[in-house]
């Protein structure tokens, strides 16, 4: 078991009114799982994303990453588990412009005590020729391909995708998937991906169904599909 | 476009550091604009009035005496029964013979020497001046007075003493307080030194052992900037005093006469002394008349003649203005030069600003609004910035203007005026700022906001890297990555590196500048004191013999001499303007306290050996183009001789020679035995009550060379602390632009600082690599600035005093410069760690947020 969460809630105060963001959750995931997180605007699924992640914390309620305790750790502690442990992935890239391709790869690299090969990682993600090229020019789905790459090189153990193929055609956006899928099968990498496509919940082993910030079911996949068969809805 | 003002004048809180910075500068110049120039009203308003009230002198001027012509038989009858009758028996015999060397005049030395100083002894010329004066006095329409004052050494105290005179017409004594010396005893003196020396009125005060009582403060008004004696040039407030008493008792106090010829014009005279470097031109043609109405009375070169007093009271009454003149030229400068820092921090904000609002003004394009009217909501920060930094820089001044004065009033003797409002100075304060700043980022946001709305609005239209940014990250290729990140970063933003840049350049020019000026002054203080191993040098006003040397003195002859020619070695003849004169100064080869220093610090007196040899000054080397072997040819009245150069002493004022002085004394005709000099160790040189009565006559100047060194060191002294503060000052300067430049990087980059901090990076290292990208640049910046300004300070020395015959050595020495580049990294470090709080304060969300 990878993470646990026991009754987290987070609560935001704005003046007068309360926003429940996540109310008493209870979730468990497992190493080398493909975990996606579906709701629509509003239900949570950022929220979680944050929590889990260490970016945010609870309110109320205990956060368990490889059971120990995240949700009290101090700032400089929960810097350092990102380093260590994670990847990120977001839907507008946050590529920097004025670093070239394999010099924003090398931003998540230079974190990393065991990085991947960074060769490797640009010709896994298909950029081996746009190596020296900057951010401008690319497509969008050349541009995530350059996050991912980034993400990966770091050797992660958790993968966090907000929302990837967000600003992408299907086309462009399953291929982006199909790389995801690949990734975890040769990495074994956890990978949790929050979005609002239904679709992309058929190549997830666990669907976690959220909604005005409870868990409202939590589908285990018994058959897994293949990210190009998926159809968009 | 109401809401457009509003939109940016809500986007002000998110700013504050960039509008913080603006108005800080505004404020700053503004404060000091206006605080420079009330100050200098205060002092100004009055000055003038001051100079027509107490009818201060147009000028002062020597009278030529010709001995040859200008004494007849009779004056002498006349001065021996009047200012020569208690002349000794030797006294008696010289004027005599002067009176046969009157039938039959010709230019004898010995016998001219000699008269002159009997005449100078017992103040006898005055008959034979006064009848030079009034046969011109119709023509050039004026009226005179004499002016008597004795310049009295009491102890460490240099004191100028006046007899009081009710009936004066020039020069009218200013009472400041109490009330004027009308009895025996009773004297006034200056506020100033009362102060210093917690003495007020009513206070017993003595002088030369003598008890007076003070009964008021009094200015002399032809003492604006008291310059008492060239012993201490620099008005010390504390030892300093200008004393007036009654008239038996200034006779009876002993002191080196130092008296005039106040001259007052019955015409309106415009008072403003004008500076006027004279030009090639000029110099060749001695004939050209001279036009100037204060100064046209000089054309009469047999009467009149412009000398050392004349120089030095155009020195006391107008330097005041040149004061005025420099201060309010500082403060227009300092305004206009903030100024237009400011602009170039409001044109990095505003192109921010538009590259951060680009969607936002694509849509406002789309729907209609035009370039013009978008840009106006951007005047919000220059407009906001003048008028919060204007008004509190005009308040500011006002507070510190009275300080100022008081700085000012302790260097001048003159009343100041009451404060009064001036709104002049307000408007000044608001409405220039906001019109230059305006102005030029209303442009500068039009010139921007020329895209289309279609261009605006695409996305990623901001990550376009531009080449330079390709070539910088192509040379850093091989750097480790963290490097290359802060280059790409640095080079990112062109306009920004440039302010930064060109920021440290001038920070360390400002530096430079007076660290090189502080070491300079000091070096040459240093430099003229060397090789002076006598306290007091006394000036003669003629050429005495000695019989017996006093084993505490050398002495020294000194003639000015006309320069006829220069020889080279190879006997080319070199190039002097006319009317050059070299100050010769014969000295004694075994003299015991003189050393004539070369540059190596070594004593080349031995060199003057020879009769014929001559050691010249460095000034003299640099002014004349002179070289070892040259030969200085020289021409006095109808003797001619010449000297060979052997070497060079480090003197850097004047053009002076040394040379062995019983050779000179051959050379012109005059006994070994002759001096006009003394350098001495005597200690009867201290206070003039110790010399007898002929030798305290003779003596036209006392100088005191501790006193001198003591004063030199203390306003030095001011000056060190001074230029502390300016390095401070320049400092602080640099850290408030440094400021702003890294908070708008920080700005700039929140969304990768962001994605940082969420991948991992800890604050520390992401400020490394984001702030501390312009260290390299302003270190280079900073060390190119110091053989800028080297260079540019010879141009300007050169240009300023090459005329008037000083050489000034400049150097920069490098442990100080390198204090400079302390103090700009200090800054700049400061800075850093201020944008380092923006920065540690990004939230990680930022880089979650969807565009």
């Amino acid at each position: 078991m990878l993470y646990k969460l026991e009754k987290v809630s987070k609560i935001y105060k704005n003046f007068d009114t309360e926003n429940h963001a996540l109310n008493k959750i209870d979730l468990e995931i497992n190493e080398g799982e493909i975990v996606v997180i579906l709701g629509p605007s509003g239900s949570g699924k950022s929220t979680m994303l944050n929590i889990l992640s260490g970016i945010d914390n609870p309110t109320k309620g205990k956060v368990y990453f490889n059971n120990e305790r995240i949700d009290k750790l101090k700032e400089k502690e929960l810097t350092n588990y990102r380093k260590d442990n994670l990847g990120f992935i977001f839907q507008s890239y946050n590529l920097v412009p004025n670093l070239t391709i394999k010099e924003n790869i090398e931003l998540g690299r230079e974190l990393s005590k065991n990085p991947l090969d960074l060769k490797e990682i640009v010709k896994e993600v298909g950029l081996i020729s746009h190596m020296n090229k900057y951010p401008y020019g690319l497509s969008g789905g050349q541009m995530q391909r350059v996050a991912i790459a980034r993400a990966l090189v770091k050797n992660p153990k958790v993968l966090f995708c907000d929302e990837p193929t967000g600003a992408l055609d299907e086309k462009t956006g399953k291929n982006v998937l199909k790389l995801l899928q690949d990734i975890n099968k040769k990495y074994n990498t956890t990978m949790i991906i929050v979005t609002h496509n239904p679709s992309i919940a058929n190549m997830a082993n666990t669907v976690i169904k959220m909604n005005s910030g409870e868990i409202k079911e939590i589908i285990k996949n018994k058959t897994i599909m293949d990210a190009e068969d998926l159809r968009w809805a | 476009m109401k809401l457009l003002f509003l939109n940016a004048l809500k986007g002000l809180k998110k700013k504050k550091v960039q509008m913080l910075g603006i108005i800080f500068m505004v404020m700053l110049s503004t404060a000091v604009y206006t605080g420079m120039n009330s100050a200098i009203d205060r002092l100004e308003d009055k000055y003038y009035t001051y100079l027509d009230e107490q009818n201060v002198e147009d000028i002062s001027a020597g009278i030529n005496i010709d001995y040859t012509k200008d004494i007849t038989s009779s004056d002498l009858d006349d001065m021996l029964k009047t200012s020569l009758k208690d002349i000794t028996e030797e006294e008696r015999k010289i004027i005599e013979v002067y009176r046969n060397f009157l039938k039959n005049p010709s230019f004898d030395v010995n016998i001219i020497y000699s008269t002159k100083a009997i005449f100078d002894k017992y103040d006898a010329l005055d008959i034979i001046e006064r009848k030079k004066l009034d046969s011109i006095k119709e023509k050039y329409d004026f009226y005179y007075e004499k002016e008597y004052s004795k310049i009295v050494q009491d102890k460490n105290k240099l004191l100028k003493v006046l007899p009081y005179n009710k009936d004066k017409k020039i020069n009218k004594v200013y009472l400041l307080e109490g009330k004027l010396p009308e009895r025996a005893n009773e004297v006034t003196i200056l506020e100033g030194y009362a102060k210093k020396n917690n003495l007020k009125i009513g206070d017993k005060y003595t002088i030369a052992d003598k008890q007076y009582k003070i009964v008021g403060f009094t200015y002399a008004p032809d003492y604006v900037y008291p310059i008492i004696s060239m012993s201490m040039p620099i008005f010390d407030e504390k030892n300093n005093n200008i004393v007036y008493m009654y008239k038996e008792d200034y006779d009876k106090i002993t002191g080196i006469n130092d008296n005039s010829y106040a001259i007052k014009y019955n015409f309106k005279t415009n008072r403003k002394f004008e500076i006027t470097v004279s030009t090639e031109e000029d110099k060749k043609d001695d004939k050209k008349e001279i036009t100037d109405p204060i100064l046209k009375i000089f054309n009469e070169k047999e009467t009149v003649m412009m000398d050392m007093n004349t120089v030095v009271r155009i020195m006391r009454i107008g330097a005041l203005q040149l004061e005025f003149a420099s201060d309010r030229l500082f403060a227009e400068y300092f305004l206009y030069l903030l100024l237009a820092i400011s602009v170039v921090i409001i044109i990095v904000i505003t192109k921010k600003r538009i590259e951060d609002e680009r969607l936002q003004i694509g849509v406002l394009k789309s729907l209609g609004y035009n370039r013009f009217s978008i840009a106006t909501s951007y005047l919000v920060y220059p407009i906001l910035g003048s008028l919060i930094g204007g008004v509190l820089g005009y308040v500011i001044g006002i507070l510190v203007h009275s300080p100022i004065a008081g700085i000012l009033r302790s260097y001048y003797s003159v009343p100041l005026s009451n404060y009064s409002i001036s709104f002049e100075y307000l408007k000044t304060s608001i409405f220039v700022p906001m019109i230059v700043l305006s102005l030029l980022s209303y442009l500068i946001a039009i010139i921007m906001l020329r895209k289309k709305p279609l261009s605006l609005l695409k996305e990623g239209s901001n990550l376009k890297v531009n080449v330079f940014s390709k070539l910088v990250n192509k040379i850093t290729r091989l750097l480790p990555f963290n490097s290359r990140f802060k280059y790409s970063l640095a080079f990112r933003s062109l306009g920004k590196l440039f302010i930064v840049t060109i920021t440290s350049f001038c920070t360390g020019l400002l530096i430079t500048l007076i660290l090189i000026g502080m070491n300079l002054f000091n070096n040459m203080i240093d430099k003229s004191f060397e090789g002076m191993d006598f306290k007091y040098i006394a000036y003669f006003n003629g050429i005495y013999e000695y019989e017996e040397k006093d084993e505490y003195s050398d002495y020294i002859l000194n003639v000015i001499v006309p320069i006829d020619k220069i020889e080279s070695k190879d006997s080319k003849t070199k190039k002097v303007d006319e009317d050059t004169n070299l100050s010769i100064n014969g000295i004694d080869l075994d003299s015991k306290y003189t050393k004539v220093l070369n540059k190596d610090k070594k004593n080349i007196i031995d060199k003057l050996e020879d009769d014929n040899k001559a050691i010249l000054s460095e000034n003299a080397k640099e002014t004349l183009n002179l070289e070892v072997g040259d030969k200085i040819k020289l021409k006095y009245q109808d003797l001619e001789f010449e000297y060979e150069i052997v070497d060079f002493n480090e003197e850097y004022m004047g053009i002076t020679a040394y040379v062995s002085r019983s050779s000179l004394a051959k050379k012109i005709n005059i006994k070994e035995n002759s001096y006009s000099t003394i350098y001495s160790n005597n200690d009867k040189y201290s206070n003039m009550e110790e010399l007898d009565e002929e030798e305290a006559k003779a003596i036209t100047y006392l100088l005191s060379v501790e006193d001198l060194k003591d004063n030199i060191k203390t306003q030095m002294d001011r000056f060190n602390g001074s230029v502390y503060i300016v390095i401070l000052f320049a400092s602080v300067m640099a850290l408030i632009i440094i400021a702003v430049i890294a908070n708008i990087v920080v700005e700039e980059n929140k969304k990768t600082i962001s994605l940082m901090k969420v991948l991992g990076y800890d604050n520390k290292r992401i400020s490394k690599i984001v702030l501390n990208i312009y260290t390299p640049f302003i270190i280079v910046a900073y060390l190119l600035s110091i053989p800028v300004m080297i260079k540019i300070l010879k141009l300007i020395v050169e240009a300023l005093v090459g005329d008037i015959g000083i050489t000034i050595p400049i150097e920069a020495d490098p442990l100080i410069s390198f204090i400079g580049l302390l103090g700009l990294l200090i800054a700049y470090y400061i800075a850093i760690n201020i944008s380092k709080r923006v920065l540690n304060k990004i939230p990680l969300a930022i880089a979650l947020k969807r565009e």
